[in-house]
Parts: C-alpha cells; sequence; structure tokens
C-alpha cells in the first residue's frame, strides 16, 4: 500500500533558498542528530541541512508540544499570568511515523490552548527514513501530520502553512498530487477485534504479559502518542504559584487511585491491559482509531522485552486456557 | 512559621544542601523564624514549642531516641529529610556486621518511632525539593509530587540506559524519583539513595541486576541498601 499523495512540486536551487531562509527566519532549528553516546535526539542545527536525512529520534515531537513541566499559568503579586510566548522552532528530518503521531496529537490537544500555542509557533518537515529492523510503520494508518515533506528536490505540502510556504518560493500554481515516498513498511501495526479484547478482562494472558514489567514507565514515556499528564502546582517560598503539567504515566500506581484510595486499575496486568487498550483501540471520541505508529520505541525501551506487538498476536491467536 | 532543624546520626550533607540555596536563603531568612539550627546559628532560642521540625539522620543511641520523642511532643509538623532518617541510610549499612559501639544501637528511621508527616529522600535531598517544602507550608499544603521510578526522569531526559546498554547495575527501576536521573544523566549507575518505589518489582529487578554480572549476594546487598533494615 502506498503512502497517500499531498501536492507536491519539484524546487529549483534558488526556489530552495528562499524556502530555507522562509523555514529559518527568526526560529531555532532542529533535528535528529545522533549524540556522542550514539543515540538519536532532536538537537539544534545551525541550519537546514541541504540534503534530507530522516532519522527517528529517542523522544519525539512531544517534549516540544507537551514538555514535562510546562507552566500553564502563573500566580505572581496578586495576578495570573499565562505562560510565556513559546519558542518558534523549525524541525526538519522527522520520519513518517513521527509525523503520524504528530497527527494523533494535534486531534486530541486540538481545543488545548498551550499546546496550539506551540503548535502553532512550530514547522515541521519530514523525510524519508531507513527503516530499522523493529520498526513497522503503517501507510494506511493515521494521515501524516506536520508542515512539508522534502526527498530529493521534490517537496510536499502537508498543511495549509507548508502549501503556502511552497507557493511563496515557487509562485502559484504548479502543486501536483504525488504520493509521499514512504518506506516499504517492514510489519503492520496489529489490528486488534474489540470483541475479543473486550472479552479478554478476565484472562491470564495480561498478568502474564505483565509478569517482568517494572511499572518503570519507559514504553509510554518514549512513546510518540503516549500524552497523559498531571497537574500539579509548584508553589515558592516568594509567594508566588506555577501551575504545570507534568508527564504522567499509566503505569504508575496513582495513576487511577481515586480520593479515599480505591484504585481503578490495581496490578500491572491491568494497567499494561490498560495501555494496549488505549493504543489500539482508542478512548472517547476517538475509539477505534489506533494511535500506534508503529515507531518500535516501546519495545527498544523496555528493559524486561515486553512488546505490545507480541500481546496483540496472542490476543488474536487466542489466548486463554 | 518557626523552625527547628535537627540532626541525629548523619553527616550534616542534608543541612548543607539547604545552606548551599544561597539565592533563596533571604527569602528564606523573612518567611521562618530560625529557633534551632546548628549549622546556621549558634544563638538558638530555648527549646520551646515549634510549627517545623526537620530532622536529618538515623536514631542511633537512646540520647538521640529522647530528643526525637521530645522534639514530635513539640512540633506541629515533623518531616524526615534524607535517606538517613527515612531508612537508616548511610548509617545502616554496616547492617548489624560489627557490634555497636558501647551505647548505641543499629541505626534506626525515625518513623520507627514516631510519626512522620511527610518525607524528603535523597542522599542528599534535592535542593528544589527542600525549597518546595517551604513554598507549600507557605500555601498551606505539601508539595506536590509523582510517585514514579528514577528511570521515567531518565527516560524523559534521554539519557542513554546503563542498564540495557551498558549491562550496569542500575537501581533506576525501583528506586523514587525526584532527582531528574542525577546519577544516570552523568554515566553512573543509580545507588537508589532515594529510597524504593510504591510496589517495586523486587524478582524481577533481581534477576536484571543478576544479568548484570553481580553475584547474588552483592544483588542483595545493593537492593537493600537504602530500603532500610526491616523495621517498617
Ligand atoms: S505503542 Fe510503541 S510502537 Fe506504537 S507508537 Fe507507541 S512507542 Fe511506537
Ligand atoms: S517499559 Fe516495559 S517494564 Fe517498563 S512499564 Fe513499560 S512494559 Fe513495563
Ligand atoms: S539508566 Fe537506569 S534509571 Fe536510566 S532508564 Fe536505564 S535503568 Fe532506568
Ligand atoms: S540517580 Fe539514584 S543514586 Fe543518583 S541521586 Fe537519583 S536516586 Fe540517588
Amino acid at each position: 500500500m502506498p503512502w497517500p499523495a499531498f501536492p507536491s512540486i519539484a524546487l529549483q536551487p534558488d526556489e530552495v533558498g528562499r524556502l530555507f531562509s522562509a523555514l529559518a527566519s527568526g526560529r531555532l532549528m532542529f533535528g535528529p542528530r545522533p549524540g556522542s553516546d550514539g543515540s538519536c535526539r532532536l538537537q539544534p542545527l545551525p541550519e537546514i541541512p541541504a540534503h534530507p536525512g530522516a532519522a527517528q529520534p529517542f523522544l519525539s515531537l512531544k517534549k516540544f508540544l507537551v514538555p514535562d513541566g510546562d507552566p500553564l499559568w502563573a500566580w505572581t503579586s496578586e495576578r495570573y499570568a499565562g505562560p510565556p510566548p513559546p519558542p518558534r522552532l523549525t524541525v526538519v528530518d522527522l520520519p513518517l511515523c513521527d509525523l503520524q503521531a504528530l497527527a494523533w496529537l494535534d486531534l486530541v490537544f486540538a481545543e488545548d490552548p498551550p499546546y496550539r500555542a506551540r503548535r502553532e509557533a512550530l514547522l515541521v518537515v519530514g523525510a524519508p527514513c531507513q527503516p530499522a529492523a523493529d520498526c513497522f510503520c503503517d501507510p494506511a494508518g493515521l494521515l501524516p501530520g506536520g508542515d512539508l515533506f522534502r526527498a530529493g528536490t521534490r517537496w510536499w505540502a502537508l498543511s495549509p502553512v507548508g502549501e503556502a510556504l511552497l507557493v511563496r518560493a515557487a509562485g502559484p500554481g504548479n502543486l501536483a498530487g504525488e504520493p509521499l515516498p514512504g518506506p516499504e513498511p517492514g510489519g503492520a501495526v496489529p489490528t486488534v477485534d474489540p470483541a475479543r479484547f473486550a472479552g479478554s478482562a478476565g484472562d491470564p494472558l495480561w498478568d502474564e504479559a505483565a509478569a517482568r514489567c517494572l511499572a518503570c514507565g519507559a514504553c509510554s514515556a518514549v512513546c510518540p502518542t503516549c500524552m497523559c499528564y498531571e497537574v500539579v502546582d509548584d508553589p515558592r517560598l516568594d509567594g508566588t504559584v506555577t501551575r504545570r503539567r507534568v508527564w504522567d504515566n499509566c503505569f504508575f500506581p496513582e495513576h487511577a487511585r481515586v480520593a479515599g484510595g480505591h484504585d481503578f486499575r490495581p496490578g500491572r496486568g491491568r494497567r499494561l491491559r490498560f495501555r494496549f487498550e488505549h493504543k489500539y483501540l482508542g478512548f472517547g471520541p476517538w475509539r477505534g482509531l489506533s494511535s500506534c505508529v508503529g515507531c518500535g520505541r516501546c519495545r527498544r525501551a523496555c528493559p524486561v522485552g515486553i512488546s505490545l506487538e507480541e500481546v496483540a498476536g496472542r490476543l488474536a491467536r487466542g489466548a486463554g486456557p | 512559621m518557626s523552625l527547628a532543624w535537627v540532626r541525629y546520626t548523619s553527616c550534616s550533607g542534608c543541612q548543607l544542601m539547604l545552606t548551599n540555596c544561597e539565592a533563596q536563603l533571604a527569602e528564606l531568612a523573612m518567611q521562618v523564624e530560625l529557633r534551632e539550627f546548628d549549622l546556621i546559628s549558634s544563638a538558638c532560642a530555648e527549646k520551646g514549642r515549634v510549627d517545623l521540625a526537620l530532622v536529618e539522620g538515623s536514631v542511633s543511641t537512646p540520647t538521640e531516641l529522647d530528643s526525637l520523642l521530645d522534639l514530635r511532643a513539640r512540633s506541629r509538623w515533623l518531616v524526615a529529610i534524607g535517606a538517613c532518617a527515612l531508612t537508616g541510610g548511610i548509617n545502616a549499612l554496616a547492617g548489624g556486621a560489627e557490634r555497636p559501639e558501647p551505647g548505641t544501637f543499629p541505626p534506626q528511621p525515625l518513623r520507627r518511632f514516631v510519626r512522620v508527616d511527610w518525607e524528603i529522600p535523597g542522599c542528599p535531598p534535592e535542593r528544589s525539593e527542600l525549597l518546595s517544602l517551604f513554598g507549600a507550608l507557605r500555601h498551606g499544603g505539601w508539595p506536590a509530587r509523582l510517585e514514579c521510578a528514577v528511570c521515567m526522569e531518565c527516560r524523559i531526559a534521554e539519557n542513554r540506559c546503563l542498564l540495557m546498554e551498558d549491562r550496569l547495575p542500575c537501581l533506576g527501576p525501583v528506586t523514587r524519583a525526584g532527582c531528574r536521573a542525577r546519577c544516570p544523566g552523568v554515566g553512573v549507575a543509580c545507588e537508589g539513595c532515594r529510597g524504593e518505589v510504591a510496589e517495586a518489582h523486587r524478582d524481577e529487578v533481581f534477576r536484571l541486576l543478576a544479568g548484570c554480572g553481580l553475584p547474588s549476594r552483592e544483588v542483595r546487598r545493593r537492593l537493600g541498601r537504602f530500603r532500610g533494615n526491616g523495621h517498617d
């Protein structure tokens, strides 16, 4: 299955020059770059690299869009103040899985003002990647988010903002629909039968899958579409209070504990099942929409090698005695 | 708010963390009334009632125990500060291997003897946590705290995982977060100084540490170091 088509154009060098200055002007630039320890992270770039080269960073765009500890408001000397204006960023060379994850964040945070402000100050440029042996992005999954995509001299507009940038660089009227040159996926994001899932609540499958789980939360911390947060107040000695959003995680003992001490999801098995449900089946208005983009981060980050795809396989094969 | 900082068997490192907050000391001095705090002032008032007692160190002599009981009786809130006060900490590492000094007993955590209203873990504790205690009390509550493991903060910091990649015996998966993964952030395996997380999966971490090439006895010692001595 091919990747979806978007308005596209091959740019001349002078047009690329104009586009690069539009992407760079008044903005900090970031891209995935390997650090000295071999781990790839979104790092500041002095300029936009002339040649596209996507790589999957350790943490996705969520570290910019929903940063851990993000101030929501502050109360200072009898006055509330909103958060400071977000930095204007251009992030280049993101792989397609991270663009799909961005589409998901855009969806769930559509009515979240701090997210919207950060998103509107961000330009995202994707590029084709070399898939790793353990990732399995899905062209039929979420429509890639972001603003632009580039491969060789060809550019694609993924958003109205991206299209306006291309038109400004190359003149109107020359864009034509063209599929994104995405990778051949090495696998597929599992599809989960909701009925089978619903009937599995009492199945030992979950406890068995979670038997080794440390509840460390690494899988969800690195997942580009996990977006649970807790809101905490940070009161200072001088009387100011900052309300912050900090990353939370469905593996933590407090996540489903309510006043009075009742825990709606005691035990690691129940919590693993909850994360599984959220990833593959979705909640609320997004029920039926899988938010797993197949990036493989969770499996790679798990110290004990738990893999949701394997759990999905067991569920599909029919678990239990 | 009247304040007593009292130290039992400990190294004074916890107090130093607070006195090292130079930028905030002036503000702190305006907010609290110092009653007892040896490291800061020798001109302390009589040992009367205080709002807040911050207690550093473990209890290892009958004199310390009497003092702790007395302190509890005359303070509104008593907060245990640092690994020694929470679990016995460094002092408890001798672990009964040797005979105690005459007139002492094996170091005990505070909550073995008195009600503890709040705990600030760490060896030493984070300055930010000490300061947020004063900030929160000023507004009439306790600081917010997310109960999770050091690994979470380590992943947020995008550190290389020492346990998975280098097979170093990192205690991050079972250690309470709050230090922003201070040690793995500089390439040193977590020693677990902030104590054990709730619902720690001890068996699995035992297996992981043994997989790093540590003999079982060493794994047990490592895991037990900041877990307390089994009295709680
Ligand atoms: S569940 Fe795992 S593979 Fe799927 S998007 Fe999240 S981190 Fe990637
Ligand atoms: S990374 Fe693995 S061990 Fe940690 S919470 Fe996720 S499944 Fe459990
Ligand atoms: S280095 Fe240690 S604290 Fe960091 S993720 Fe690995 S096990 Fe956890
Ligand atoms: S990483 Fe571990 S040993 Fe280091 S300060 Fe944090 S809890 Fe203590």
